[in-house]
């Protein structure tokens, strides 16, 4: 190959040398690089048009933060990849620029410019993927006076199995949602009993058995679910609405899985827990927003809401709360306000809403193991692009020195 | 350049795909959390004297799952004193049933559920479609909607008449409902039963209507 005399390897490789040698000049091609952005173009497109019907989070994980994107070939049973998701193309491009820095390498002053700025690409691309898997994104609803260390995720629900048999805590198995969507059956060393989850919903509408249509059958045979009709509904798609997720699960002893204690609906439409007993003992189920729970806690003292005069336009939102880290002996007060966060412990508060009357305040809590990567990845960029910039023009005034 | 520089590509090509593989979504945690502290609102919340409550119980213990009838509403309000409370129901956040002259009758219900449940169009649809009648627009809802102000936020009350086919005049005819869409929860007041009933009953209805909050100052929420 050509490139490959012009860096100044020569003769024939033996065989086992070969195949990685190919590997190598694959991964640091520039046709690979075209060839990636080029993909990640289209998929953007495509992405953006598939946010009509399918709304923004939806896209995000079937499209961006995938390794393929798989198209239903028959809706819920069988699909076909058809195209790399943004996760692949991220990786591939990453490797290629790794690998192409890698061959093309001199160390020299003169260059050191560029592999400062290449560095800072990689940087910002791998702190990307790391966001990408590792962050955490969920709110904080707080009224006044309440006190509260988890958080909650608006769009995933888990099913909490709780064992409140204790008088000093509750022991609690959390189910997630995808788990649930796996269907099958669910069983924990914890718990006494299976799950078999029979069928799940991820947008449901509920009816009363009695207001829905003659041959409607009821959900399930024990508790609400035995006078309510489940019916799935297209799933929310717009930025204001979001799922509302049900189940209907069976109930088993592990001793004896061939004794049903029967079935049960399980949702965030039902209001209060649901309980089942086995063995003497009794559960509570819960179908709720996933928590995240925090080794401190926060408790809201005030919400201050400022309006322009004369109008309803915010001008000023605030929450006042005390932050209570028994761990770390903290116990202060805290002001999060709109673009002043509170950072504690890796997570950080920020002030994103409130509820009608100013009856409690929503905070976005936002975990994010890599959220150094982009301001690092910036400042190596900058540094790089400056030095090689400051290099050129040194350059230049010296020509212009010697030119007579 | 050294070849030997492929297997670290590689190398980065399959720390790359274990990082995609290694966040565990399915995994089922279990952990310990301090039981909450009773609400102050639920512990210094005896029954009014003059039975403000109207047959619909403060917010207590979570509902067992096999005794819907026993569940507690989480709301209160101040409904008018002819109308008999009824056993609640695991749907239902109150229940009352009102009796006229000649074995006419109305049922009386609050129901709340997360989310829009829908929205107002379609459930109003819904309920013409009980009474026989066939679709309105939002356009022609907005016109026949009437707001009233309650604790819960702005209800939308609306009139619906008809008799479907077959139904017993003495207990069916007239829906009259309200729909207040709080942050997280929507709300459905509905009166439905004989239709002179149901409109002498109508503004007994409303009144409640704007009386109704969630028990102990709680706000709506799921």
């Amino acid at each position: 190959m050509d490139r490959h005399r012009a860096d100044g390897r020569r003769g024939t490789p033996s065989p086992v040398t070969a195949m990685p040698r190919r590997i190598f000049d694959f991964l640091s091609s520039l046709k690979l690089t075209v060839t990636c952005l080029s993909l990640a173009i289209i998929l953007v497109f495509v992405g953006t048009l598939a946010q009509v019907d399918s709304g923004i989070y939806e896209v995000q994980r079937r499209y961006f933060q995938s390794l393929v994107v798989w198209w239903p070939a028959t809706p819920g049973a069988f699909s076909l990849p058809v195209f790399p998701g943004g996760h692949l193309l991220g990786a591939v491009l990453l490797l290629n620029l790794v690998a192409a820095h890698a061959r093309r390498f001199r160390w020299t002053w003169k260059k050191f410019g560029i592999h400062l700025t290449h560095a800072g690409l990689i940087i910002l691309l791998v702190g990307g993927l790391f966001t990408d898997l590792f962050s955490v994104e969920s709110f904080l609803r707080l009224a006044p006076g309440e006190t509260k260390n988890y958080s909650e995720d608006p769009r995933a629900v888990e099913l909490a199995v709780i064992d409140g048999s204790d008088s000093g805590f509750d022991q609690v198995a959390a189910i997630p949602e995808s788990r649930l969507r796996r269907g099958g059956t669910i069983g924990h060393g914890s718990l006494p009993f299976r799950i078999i989850v029979r069928r799940f919903y991820q947008n449901s509408r509920f009816q009363p058995i009695g207001e829905a249509a003659r041959d409607a059958a009821p959900a399930a045979t024990r508790g609400p679910g035995s006078q309510i009709a489940v019916f799935e509904v297209p799933r929310a798609t717009a930025m204001n609405e979001r799922d509302l997720q049900s189940a209907v699960i069976e109930i088993v002893p592990a001793s004896d899985p061939r004794q049903s204690l029967g079935t049960w609906l399980v949702s965030g439409q039902l209001g209060a827990p649901q309980t089942v007993s086995c063995e003497g003992k009794t559960w509570r189920l819960a179908m709720r927003p996933a928590r995240y729970y925090k080794p401190y806690s926060l408790t809201l003292r005030k919400f201050s809401h400022e309006r322009y005069p004369g109008t309803e336009i915010p001008k000023n939102f605030a929450s006042h709360a005390v932050l209570t880290d028994p761990e770390h002996q903290e116990n202060r007060d805290v002001l999060i306000s709109m673009n002043h966060p509170l950072r504690y412990r890796g997570d950080t508060y920020f002030q994103s809403g409130f509820e009608k009357g100013d009856t409690a305040t929503i905070l976005q809590v936002v975990y994010n193991p890599g959220f150094i990567a982009p301001y690092v990845a910036c400042a190596v960029v900058g540094t790089g692009l400056l030095y090689q910039f400051a290099l050129h023009f040194a350059g230049f005034l010296n020509r212009r020195k010697t030119t007579p | 350049m050294k070849i030997s520089r492929a297997p670290v590509c590689l190398g980065l090509l399959l720390a790359c795909g274990w990082a995609s593989g290694c966040k565990d979504e399915d995994e089922i945690k279990v952990y310990r959390v301090s039981k909450p502290e009773p609400e102050p609102q639920q512990q210094q919340s005896p029954a009014p004297a003059n039975g403000e409550m109207g047959g619909m119980p403060q917010t207590g213990a979570p509902a067992s799952a096999d005794a819907p009838n026993a569940r507690p509403s989480q709301v209160a309000g101040n409904p008018p004193p002819t109308w008999e409370a009824q056993p609640l129901s695991s749907m239902r956040q109150a229940s009352f049933l009102v009796k006229g002259d000649n074995g006419t009758m109305a049922d009386i219900s609050l129901v709340s559920l997360a989310g829009p449940a829908g929205g107002a169009l379609d459930n109003v649809n819904r309920w013409l479609a009980q009474l026989g009648r066939p679709p309105i627009t939002g356009e022609q809802l907005s016109q026949m909607a009437r707001h009233v102000p309650s604790p819960l936020g702005d209800a939308m009350v609306v009139d619906l008449e008809g008799l479907p086919q077959g139904a017993d005049a003495a207990k069916d005819g007239r829906i009259v409902a309200g729909i207040v869409a709080g942050d997280n929860r929507t709300f459905f007041f509905k009166m439905r039963g004989n239709s002179a009933l149901a409109g002498s009953q109508k503004e007994a209805f409303v009144r409640w209507i704007g009386t109704v909050r969630m028990a102990g100052g709680e706000h709506p929420h799921p």
